[in-house]
């Protein structure tokens, strides 16, 4: 306080006021105030005015208690374990987020890392989304420019983490001063940086804090690496409101206006960047922060008249006030930067009126029409943002996110759509297909918005020439959203206008090769597409062929899909060591050995199952790291592999592993989470373990009906049924049946062909169990009355109709039956069991290894369906068998093909 | 009042015999401002603030054993309160002041204060002032810091005041009325 020393007497009368104020509502105070001042001192009663007047100027002024705005922080002390990592110290803490130095040392291996995990406990959720974005980016934009993931979690409280490579490295401009870099060498490292951003902009992602501090270059290699994306991707209005993410130094104007970031945001950082490795400082730096403010406002920083003229030229592009007027792109820039360093005439001296306009129009002028329309269009989506913005404080928030992902989403596109309407396909491809591939599925409204509009309302206005390229680009998008009836329509659009395209062919096989039941056209349009696949990239070629192998191994017509995985081998055929490929067309060739080793578990070649297992495993460890999305598929079928040979706990390992890559890698897509825990389900119950089966099945129906599958879809059915299947196995017949008939009504006439005949062999299987054998032999007949039943249904058919007829006494009958069946497989512990029984009845003769063989079956977990076991008279054929009884069980049942189609990453 | 997970509970039942008030009480306060932190996240801020089962455990023991029979025989129920809120007040601000310390220093705030915070510097600044404001009134208007600190550190309600320093809770609210118009006055003249 600045007054002079107050008497107690001037205290006096203020504390008589304050009595008497507190007593009365605040609406009574004016009139209040003027009697109390009129009997005070003149120095208390100007005192009291002013107290009031200041209370009134803070009216929350204490209103929360001081702890409340504070959060509790994370304590980890130097050698606490974190899952496989032990904590060396502390880097620091940043936003939500605190930063640990690890390591981890395994079989004399010492490696070190930076562990990110959530600040404190306030921050739980805000930090866990950015944690897992960044996650997800660095997961999807892998590159050397990149810090690389090597661990992702959750600790035992729920809080994820993150464990990314330690740079040891020092920021760029301490580098390059240290180094005594000259002017060629730090342009060089400035052209790395624009790699690294146009790689990550080519993904729909946005960095938008460039500055020395996030560029580090490593020591030992020189390796140029940006940092901390974690910030820079957020498109959720909070960090968009708080400002957190820049810094001043090296924030565009749009930024400071709190305006979000396009692609041309981090131009301007990277502008601004170079401007401070080749000139010693940042725009602006330096001034005051509120001048600060206004000089980035107004812009065009002032560049020193020695440098060189081409290399100002550049770095007033970058810098430039108005987005649109800087570079197109990253790679733009990258061009330039290589061309000064060439000594070639860089595009930036062609002279400012060439921006004015976004410079990609002008760089394919063909197109000026063509893109013209689609910037139009993607306008045309931000005033419907804008609309909805009126509607209510919720709306409009959500208004505003999704008109700052059009925004940008207009910046990262436009490209995109100019090289689709100039023709240049191949160029694109690459891009397109990642950005496609990677959509996080439902995330991306802006996007889902922007191309239902255009392709709705603006590509029918367009000249056809033109909409075929663009059908093919939308299909791809809806196809990464995992939309598949969209993506359908779009390409089958582009079909409509030009019947052979080859890359709509491709587009639109891939995703009707998905389904259990392709329609036949399918067929002849891959014999089309294989004949003439035109520019569409090696790759695509063969993942097309390798779905269409799966489907047609599935469909049990192994011959088919060996041919077409011959085809697909052939293209490879000649070709330089696989090391030496496209890391794309590596990914395929891992991809066509799993095909490969799932045809040879069908056809019951172990051997070459794990040959081609391996071949696949080391190119995806070589390539993508033991992390890898694409690993996903081959633990599926190593997990297969283990689980026919017996070994139940390997298959449950190699599962698990998958789910946990799932759950690192798409974690939105509850539904190959669900597929994986149903694999799981299948193995446990192979193992004996019942009640860990259901916790698993279970499990996977939960997560299905998460993701918004209805109760009549495919997976669902399928998983009732193992449920339903699981009920046998734990003596439940009663209920078992009931379930199997509630999920006969339930299955719709799209899936009764694949379903039915699984489900009425549990109907008859239960009622045979329950002792209704002559309604059971009936169903039996019945449904091998089929046409194209598939072997394992058929030889349990045949099992239970023998049975059905042992149990009603009609020897005569079961010997016919069984005489079929035992030429096929002598030593099946059930047959073993008929021929017992059957000789009892007094008919056949039991051999004498029958017993030995049915110990045998019965001691294995899946030797012999529970069934059988269930309706013989056990005591009487085997005396020491029926003890066993009790324990043995579980006979793993064919499942359904149904789900082995879906969508695999 | 259950702890934050993955944050070790201060003792509320540490052995508070033999040390002198405020270092007794301080495991309490730790607590406490872990409470009032942790019920303002979640929002809950009156089923918190109402809480005072830790601190009457603190009381309680106090009570039983040093207090009445002999060194601090003159501290009452109300002046026992009132020191544990000052307490509360003192751990908080002095976590605060080691932390801008440390930060000065350019040194990585160590990972072992007893109150792991994470706060914002203009956060931190607006308590400070605050804190120092206070120590202005203390000298004129002793009650009224009494009533700050119980309120707006420990986060008592002006009932639980009232009740807690035996007195009228219309007494609370005038005093906390007058606190906030000199405390406002303080700050606008920093």
């Amino acid at each position: 306080m600045t007054e002079p020393r107050l008497d107690s007497a001037h205290w006096a009368a203020l504390d008589a006021a304050f009595d008497h104020l507190a007593e009365l509502p605040e609406g009574a105070w004016p009139e209040a105030i003027e009697t109390l001042t009129a009997a005070m001192p003149a120095a208390a009663a100007a005192h009291l005015r002013s107290l009031l007047q200041r209370l009134a100027a803070q009216p929350d002024l204490l209103d929360a208690p001081a702890v409340s705005r504070l959060a509790l922080e994370r304590e980890v002390a130097p050698g606490t374990r974190l899952g496989r990592w032990t904590v060396q110290g502390r880097l620091g803490s940043g936003g939500q987020s605190l930063v640990l130095a690890v390591h981890r040392s395994e079989g004399g291996f010492e490696q070190q890392a930076v562990m990110k995990l959530p600040r404190g406990s306030g921050f739980e959720r805000e930090a866990a989304r950015r944690l897992l974005r960044e996650r997800q980016v660095l997961a999807r934009l892998k590159h050397p420019g990149l810090p690389a993931v090597y661990d992702g979690g959750v600790l035992d409280d729920g809080s994820p983490l993150l464990v990314i490579e330690r740079i040891e490295g020092e920021p760029i401009d301490r580098h390059c001063e240290r180094a005594g870099l000259g002017l060629r060498g730090r342009v060089r490292l400035l052209a790395e940086v624009a790699a690294i951003l146009a790689h990550a902009h080519a993904q729909l992602v946005l960095h938008r804090d460039v500055k020395p501090g996030n560029v580090l270059v490593e020591s030992a290699s020189g390796r140029v690496v940006l940092l901390d994306f974690g910030v820079a991707q957020s498109l959720d209005e909070e960090a968009s409101r708080t400002a957190a993410g820049y810094t001043l130094s090296y924030a565009a104007p749009e930024q400071v206006r709190g305006e979000r970031g396009t692609v041309a945001t981090d131009l301007y950082g990277l502008g601004a960047l170079a401007l401070k490795l080749c000139c010693g400082r940042a725009p602006f730096e330096g001034l005051e922060t509120s001048a600060q403010v206004q000089a980035v406002l107004a812009g065009d920083p002032p560049l020193p008249a020695t440098l060189d003229p081409d290399l100002t030229a550049i770095l007033s592009t970058c810098l430039r006030p108005l987005p649109d007027q800087r570079y197109a792109s990253a790679e733009a820039l990258r061009q330039d930067l290589l061309a000064w360093l060439d000594g070639r005439p860089v595009r930036a001296r062609r002279g400012g009126r060439r921006y004015v306009l976004g410079k990609f129009l002008r760089r394919h002028t063909l197109a000026v029409g063509a893109s013209t329309a689609a910037v139009l269009m993607l306008a045309g989506t931000t005033g419907v943002a804008l609309q909805q913005a009126a509607e209510s404080e919720r709306a409009r928030r959500q208004a505003e996110v999704s008109q700052r992902r059009a925004e940008q989403t207009v910046g990262l596109l436009s490209d995109l759509f100019v090289s689709a309407a100039s023709g240049n396909l191949s160029g694109s491809w690459q891009a397109r297909a990642l950005v496609a591939e990677d959509m996080p599925p439902g995330t991306r409204l802006g996007l889902r918005e922007i191309i239902d509009l255009a392709s709705e309302q603006r590509l029918p206005q367009l000249d056809p020439a033109i909409r075929v390229p663009l059908h093919a680009a939308f299909g791809e998008v809806y196809a990464g959203l995992t939309d598949p009836d969209a993506a359908m329509a779009q390409f089958r659009a582009g079909l409509a206008l030009q019947p052979d395209n080859p890359r709509l062919l491709a587009g639109l096989l891939k995703q009707q090769l998905q389904r259990a039941q392709p329609p036949a056209q399918a067929w002849s349009d891959l014999a089309r597409l294989m004949a003439a696949p035109g520019d569409v990239p090696r790759a695509e070629l063969v993942a097309v062929i390798e779905r269409a192998a799966n489907t047609r191994r599935v469909a049990g017509e192994l011959q088919a899909a060996e041919a077409l995985l011959a085809e697909a081998l052939a293209l490879y055929a000649g070709d330089a060591p696989v090391e030496a490929l496209t890391e794309a067309d590596q990914l395929a060739r891992a991809h066509l050995d799993v095909q490969q080793a799932r045809l040879a578990l069908a056809l019951g070649e172990q051997a070459a199952a794990s040959a081609h297992l391996q071949g696949a495993d080391a190119i995806l460890l070589r390539v993508q790291g033991s992390q890898g999305k694409h690993r996903i598929r081959l633990l599926e079928t190593r997990a297969e592999q283990q689980r026919l040979l017996g070994e139940f706990a390997l298959a449950e390992q190699a599962l698990q592993e998958s789910l946990d890559l799932l759950a690192l890698h798409l974690p939105d897509n509850l539904r190959l989470q669900a597929r994986t825990l149903r694999e799981i389900g299948i193995t446990r119950r192979a193992a004996g373990d019942l009640a860990g089966s259901r916790e698993a099945f279970e499990s996977a129906v939960a997560l299905s009906l998460q993701s918004g599958l209805p109760p009549q879809h495919n997976n669902l059915l399928s998983l009732r049924t193992s449920l339903a299947g699981l009920r046998i196995h734990e003596g439940a017949y009663a209920e078992a049946l009931s379930e199997y008939r509630v999920l006969i009504a339930d299955t719709p006439e799209t899936f009764r062909v694949a379903l039915l005949p699984e489900l009425q062999l549990g109907v008859a299987r239960a009622r045979l169990a329950l002792g209704e054998p002559s309604a059971a032999r009936e169903d039996f007949i019945q449904l091998l009355a089929t046409n194209g039943l598939r072997d394992s249904i058929a030889q349990s058919a045949r099992l239970g109709a023998v049975f059905s007829a042992l149990a009603l006494g009609e020897a005569v009958e079961a010997q016919a039956g069984l005489d079929a069946l035992g030429a096929k497989s002598p030593d099946d512990p059930a047959l073993a069991l008929a021929r017992l029984w059957l000789a009892q009845l007094g008919e056949g003769s039991a051999r004498e290894r029958d017993i030995a063989s049915l110990r045998e079956g019965m001691a294995r977990p899946e030797g012999i369906d529970p069934v059988w076991l269930h309706v013989a008279p056990l005591a009487t054929l085997c005396r020491e068998c029926a003890g066993t009884a009790a324990s043995s069980i579980s006979r793993a049942q064919p499942e359904s093909a149904a789900t082995d189609t879906e969508a695999s990453p | 009042m259950p702890a934050p997970t993955g944050h070790p509970t201060a003792p509320a039942d540490a052995d508070i015999r033999a040390e002198d008030p405020q270092t007794a009480l301080r495991p309490a306060a730790y607590a406490r401002l872990r409470a009032i932190a942790a019920g303002a996240r979640r929002r809950l801020p009156s089923e918190t603030l109402n809480t005072t089962a830790l601190v009457s455990e603190a009381y309680l023991r106090l009570a039983e054993s040093s207090l009445r029979s002999d060194t601090d025989a003159g501290l009452d129920r109300a002046g026992f309160f009132a020191l544990f809120a000052s307490v509360v007040r003192n751990t908080l601000i002095d976590q605060l002041r080691a932390r801008s310390a440390d930060k000065r220093r350019g040194q990585h705030t160590t990972l072992s204060h007893a109150l792991p915070l994470a706060i914002e510097d203009a956060q931190a600044q607006r308590l400070l002032a605050v804190d120092s404001a206070l120590d202005g009134l203390r000298t004129t208007h002793p009650r009224l810091v009494q009533v700050v600190e119980m309120r707006f550190f420990a986060g008592y309600d002006n009932q639980e005041i009232a009740a807690l320093l035996e007195v009228n809770e219309k007494t609370v609210r005038r005093d906390w009325l007058q606190a906030r118009a000199l405390l406002a006055e303080a700050l606008d003249d920093d």
